[in-house]
């Protein structure tokens, strides 16, 4: 059990842990900078040097009677990474997954519930207290559960109202830690190579502009650019983890560059079976960039990049925007330096796309492979058109899934495909106040495709099917 | 009276304002046919109106008038339709002209194209007793009085 006592001022004052009765851990807290433990096997006191417990490069700890420094070494975040003694040798080394759980250094690996070690300090994530028996993190005003990126209590403030993640209360930096970057905690190798990746889409997308600073941020290539170079280098990453799973070929030439990535896959990553192939490919000459178009016109993927290039110029890629931005705004409270010189943008941009992209994977390789499973098929060239059912009115209207749904007037109810015009279709939807928008045609193979995307699309940008679709087609 | 306003476009007027400016006809013009009745059969009259560019326009096919006393049918799995004393048909405007034309001067296309379709309209049997001139002659008015045609068209 344990009992936190605070002062007047509502600083926490004291701390202590028992088990089974017996006093484990007795800490006070004498101001932000000055810690006393006392504990079965003596007493302990540090004195934090050139700043308080969160960003202290020193600290003087007083063990048996004597005081001897220690120097700390933190992230980015301010988490302790390592501590040196005053000879540089190394005392602890510390690592956290994504969401602050702590690793084994050497393996990467997650910690067993009970056998995560002593901290030499008590502090490690963010610099914030680890209450190892308990498995949380001690953020001050709540306790935090690296497990499962969750805070145990909610928290009292919405600190962004016009932002949707806001409002999960409990969620962890807005469901975007700073140090999301490596979604599986495996291998940075993941991280490095989905950074370059999304680095160099931004160079491609922004006519080789290699500053990021000066990348245009208001315009769909450069996200586009940057979501397939992280993808990319991602799924490069994997191939190179995995010897053997996935093919990775890429190729570059000036005057800017045209990156070309061809993943094939036995699939453990995307959890597909042999003979998987999709490609991502897009090229960029002087005087553009970003548009997707494939290597190979000898073949039938002809009509996917049409589809694909169709589709990112109607789809609206603000909500990937709106992510990047607020994981700026994160990384920009984190580091405390403004964003217009911030020199981690660059890399909040790739942490951003990487976590956006791991956060779809599934859906991205799902849709990959029905793509793929639409281009092996004999279809006709019969045309026809993809159509989007859109509210005409402001209102609920029904859910496929059960119930209803608020739209307002524009929003997309269903998006289906076909190469019939039905003759009373139009007079129909119009009594649900529904209007049938078209916004593709092409033939079949074009249209399956091209519906698929928008679905996927749709999915991804709202967590849910739209409301007239039951699945994806 | 209620009348319907369908339009129903090519993917090239996706970012166009065609849709929205059909609308606002249609909104308008049912102010106007409030209180107006041409037959006891006929309830709504609901008028689609194609534009494609010339290639695809056998995607939107024109068919013959088509009465609904009644229908009842659900569609989409969710979508409880019910058609009730219904008279509906469909026409084209030019491509070139309307998808280059500005709001007033597309709005006129689709009123100059409803009255010449309106002239030859061939409607069901069902509705011999429709007064057709009269419908005519209305939406001739309306259009007048919205400054979209002249009296002599």
């Amino acid at each position: 059990m344990a009992t936190f006592t605070y002062d007047g001022s509502g600083e926490r004052s004291k701390m202590e842990i028992k088990r089974y009765n017996n006093s484990q851990i007795l800490r006070y807290y004498l101001n932000g900078s000055h810690e006393v433990d006392v504990t079965p096997a003596g007493e302990k006191e540090r004195l934090y040097l050139g700043g308080d417990a969160y960003s202290a490069p020193s600290v003087l700890v007083k063990e048996n009677g004597s005081w001897n420094i220690y120097y700390i070494c933190r992230d980015h975040l301010g988490s302790i990474t390592q501590i040196t003694n005053g000879s540089g040798v190394m005392q602890q080394e510390l690592s956290y997954d994504a969401w602050g759980r702590l690793r084994n250094p050497s393996t990467l690996a997650v910690y067993a519930p009970d056998t995560e070690p002593a901290l030499f300090l008590g502090r490690g994530y963010t610099g914030h207290e680890h209450l190892t028996m308990f498995g949380l993190v001690n953020m001050n005003a709540r306790l935090y559960d690296p497990a499962v990126g969750r805070f145990l209590s909610p928290d009292p403030y919405v600190q962004m109202a016009d932002f949707s993640q806001s409002y999960n209360r409990f969620s962890y930096a807005l469901n975007n830690p700073f140090s999301y970057v490596d979604p599986d905690g495996e291998n940075p190798l993941f991280i490095g190579l989905a950074i370059l990746g999304a680095y160099i889409g931004g160079v491609a997308s922004n006519n080789g502009e290699l500053n990021p600073i000066q990348w245009n941020y208001s315009s769909v290539s450069t996200y586009f650019g940057i979501g397939l170079g992280a993808i990319t280098g991602y799924f490069g990453a994997y191939g190179i983890v995995h010897p053997g799973s996935m093919i990775f070929a890429g190729s570059a030439s000036t005057p800017w560059m045209t990156i070309g990535a061809s993943v094939t896959s036995t699939g453990v990553a995307l959890g597909d079976a042999t003979d998987w192939k999709y490609n991502f490919n897009w090229s960029t000459a002087a005087g553009g960039g970003g548009g997707i178009t494939n290597s190979d016109n000898t073949n039938s993927y002809r009509n996917i990049d049409k589809s694909i290039q169709n589709a990112r110029d109607s789809w609206n890629y603000s909500a990937y925007a709106y992510a990047s931005s607020s994981l700026l705004l994160l990384s920009d409270d984190v580091t405390g330096i403004g964003v217009a010189n911030d020199v981690l943008i660059p890399i909040a941009y790739g942490g951003a796309t990487i976590a956006f992209a791991y956060d779809n994977s599934a859906l991205i390789a799902k849709q990959a492979k029905e793509i793929e499973g639409i281009a092996k098929r004999t279809l006709s060239n019969k045309q026809g058109f993809v159509y989007q059912l859109q509210a005409t009115k402001d209102g609920y209207y029904n859910d496929v899934r059960g119930g209803k749904v608020y739209l307002n007037t524009g929003d997309v109810w269903k998006y289906g495909q076909t190469v019939n015009e039905r003759r009373y279709s139009l007079n129909k939807l119009r009594n649900q106040n529904l209007i049938r928008v078209d916004i593709y045609q092409g033939n079949q193979m074009e249209i399956l495709i091209h519906e698929k995307i928008m679905i996927y699309g749709y999915t991804i940008k709202n967590g849910h099917l739209p409301p007239g679709n039951k699945i994806f087609r | 009276m209620k009348i319907a306003l369908i339009g129903s476009f090519s993917p090239k007027f996706l970012h166009s304002s065609k849709l929205s400016e059909t609308f606002e006809l249609e909104e308008k013009l049912n102010v106007f046919m409030q209180n107006r009745t041409y037959c006891d059969l006929v309830d709504e009259i609901s008028i689609v109106i194609h534009c494609s560019e010339p290639e695809m326009e056998m995607l939107y096919p024109i068919y013959r008038p088509k009465y609904v006393a009644e229908q009842n049918q659900t569609i989409h799995s969710v979508l409880d339709i019910h058609l009730y004393k219904i008279l509906m048909f469909n026409l084209k405007v030019g491509y070139e002209s309307f998808y280059n034309s500005n709001k007033k001067e597309g709005l006129r296309i689709i009123a100059q194209a409803i009255l010449e379709t309106l002239e030859t309209l061939k409607y069901p049997v069902k509705l011999k007793k429709f007064d057709k001139l009269g419908f005519y002659n209305d939406m001739k008015t309306f259009f007048i009085e919205e400054g979209l045609i002249t009296v002599n068209g």
